[in-house]
């Protein structure tokens, strides 16, 4: 009933932004700043940057909104793929990314105890992932924050679905090992 | 497939994001409403550059074609006395050249009837015909080019021959007027007795625009403006008219009957400019004629093509045009009639808000009406030209 809610909400902003509604831009701003800064936050690991990119996003969001269709997903969903799409040209256009090959170098995850892991503050997971490099925190981004396939990501990113399997694995062993080394040295 | 620890992360920045209290509204607006500006700019820049390449390229082509005869056309000099032969090329009466064999039945034109003042007998065209057309009193001025005929001349004339051009039947593109063609590049020159010029000044001088008698000469609409303006001297050889395009500015409103029919209306205003060379004997001096016209569109209008804000349409319909004001130097001018044209239209329009929206037309139009005030649309009354403009849709 609530999704319900939200949804018809969210459509009704959307309507009113298309016929230049200022009141429901402000709105439909206020409403999704934090989620769009936070995605551009995770996949730039830097604040100013992911500021400056979150006005481009709304600015962005804004010129399309027209296109939006609440029948095929909710306001959330497709704001966070137009906000992806961004950041991911944007990274792209700033020569970020770098694929390389890793099936060679597999390496075994020790996964954190949910206990200790719980007691990890979430501004430091934040902090762990921004300073993934960058092909690696966008590929753990778009795969357990966004939800996106490999064969999506693949898609995205021109990569093969093995490669973007590789790297999200490499992701994985570089977070745990952060994680269990934050752990150890604040013993908990 | 998700692990514990990308669950577990997952919720984590959820949690961060419900509680995170970022974003800077009014700087947003402020940026968003630049952003909207240049992106505005960028989208008209290209239209009217676009615009600017149709028109150069359309005036550009149409100078290429144009070029002798709009030379020819705009060009009313006067010779001495008593010199044999005249060489009209007369706008106002380029329904009569024609060939000597159809004149016979010649029935008064329009601008026949304009130059003859109702209270005045007509003139006896066909006497004039037979009169002229004897052979032993023609004397071509080119003999060899046979597109030159006799045309008949007017009872003031003491030396009664005349030729006008005729243009060839195959002349190539031109189509602007019945007496257009590249042939006339070569004839730029109105012969005209000064006697006959002295005649006119006087006369136009006892009588205003609009009085001319049948007894004046029919071809005093050459003379008409120069008259007007330069009476009282005898020294002036030649005058001129160069005639520029004319600068248009219009107000457009559509009514859509469906999605793709709407009728267009709105309100334009043209101004003619023509710069009018006088040359004297002794020297030359020149003054500005300016026309300014209101002009009233009706058109239907199909859209062709309709993708989000943009349009492209085609529509044709009629519009009427009226002199509001009319100054040549510092004389005042007259012109009563309406303009009546026909327009066919393409364009593209670009919806800016639901109502407003900018549009680029290059159009085609073409004058039916006569008018006594010689501008570039009397001159040219095929009209292929380009507007840019506003258009409020209700």
């Amino acid at each position: 009933m609530k999704d319900k809610n939200r949804a018809n909400h969210d459509a009704l902003l959307a309507a009113k932004c298309t016929k230049g509604d200022n009141r429901a831009r402000e709105q439909l701003y206020k409403d999704y700043a934090a989620r769009v800064y936070m995605l551009c936050m995770r996949y730039t690991g830097d604040s100013a940057l992911a500021e400056d990119l979150m006005q481009d996003c709304f600015i962005r969001i804004f010129d399309n909104i027209r296109k939006y269709d609440s029948n095929k997903a909710s306001l959330k969903t497709w704001i966070s793929r137009i906000t992806v799409n961004l950041l991911i040209d944007h990274l792209r256009r700033n020569k970020k990314f770098t694929f390389v090959s890793i099936d060679e170098q597999r390496l075994d995850i020790v996964e954190p105890e949910y206990n200790s892991l719980i007691h990890v503050p979430q501004d430091v997971i934040l902090k762990m992932i921004a300073d993934l490099p960058d092909t690696k925190r966008t590929v753990f981004n778009l795969y357990c924050l966004e939800n996106y396939t490999h064969k999506e990501i693949a898609e995205l990113l021109g990569i093969k679905e093995k490669t973007s399997s590789s790297i999200l694995y490499k992701a994985r062993v570089i977070l745990a090992d952060r994680v269990n080394a934050y752990i150890k040295e604040k013993g908990l | 497939m998700k692990t514990d620890f990308d669950k577990y992360i997952s919720d984590q920045i959820q949690n961060i994001e419900e509680n995170l209290q970022v974003g800077n509204w009014e700087k947003f607006q402020t940026d968003y409403a630049r952003h909207r500006r240049v992106k505005m700019v960028r989208l008209i820049t290209p239209v009217v550059a676009a615009a600017a390449a149709i028109i150069v390229l359309l005036f550009s082509v149409s100078n290429n074609i144009d070029n002798g005869p709009i030379r020819m056309r705009n060009n009313y000099p006067l010779i001495a006395e008593n010199t044999p032969t005249i060489h009209v090329e007369i706008p106002a009466l380029r329904k009569d050249f024609k060939p000597l064999g159809e004149r016979k039945n010649h029935e008064p034109t329009l601008s026949d009837n304009y130059f003859s003042a109702d209270s005045q007998p007509q003139i006896d065209t066909d006497a004039l015909i037979r009169e002229n057309s004897e052979p032993e009193k023609f004397e071509p001025p080119t003999k060899k080019d046979s597109t030159y005929q006799s045309i008949p001349s007017y009872d003031y004339f003491e030396t009664n021959n005349a030729t006008a051009y005729i243009p060839p039947k195959n002349s190539p593109k031109l189509s602007i007027g019945v007496s257009g063609g590249q042939g006339l590049a070569g004839y730029n020159q109105v012969d005209l007795p000064i006697g006959a010029f002295q005649y006119r000044t006087s006369y136009a001088e006892e009588n205003p625009r609009g009085g001319i008698s049948h007894e004046k000469p029919r071809d005093s609409i050459l003379m008409e403006k120069p008259v007007d303006n330069f009476s009282h001297n005898n020294n002036i050889k030649e005058i001129n008219y160069k005639h520029r395009p004319p600068i248009t500015f219009g107000i457009s409103l559509g009514i859509n009957f469906t999605q793709r029919l709407a009728l267009i209306t709105g309100l334009d205003y043209s101004l003619y400019l023509s710069e009018i060379l006088i040359s004297y004997s002794d020297k030359k001096s020149s003054e500005m004629q300016q026309l300014h016209y209101l002009g009233l569109p009706l058109r239907l209008n199909y859209t062709i093509y309709s993708k989000n804000s943009f349009e492209w349409y085609a529509g044709g319909g009629f519009k009427v045009d009226k002199c509001i004001y009319a100054k040549s130097g510092t004389t005042v001018l007259k012109e009563s009639d309406f303009l009546l044209s026909a327009q066919l239209t393409t364009g593209i329009q670009y919806k800016i808000t639901r109502n407003l929206s900018i549009y680029c037309e290059p159009y085609c139009s073409y004058l039916f009406s006569e008018t006594r005030l010689p501008s570039y649309r009397s001159e040219n009354p095929l009209e292929i030209s380009a507007k840019l403009g506003i258009r409020v849709s209700l």
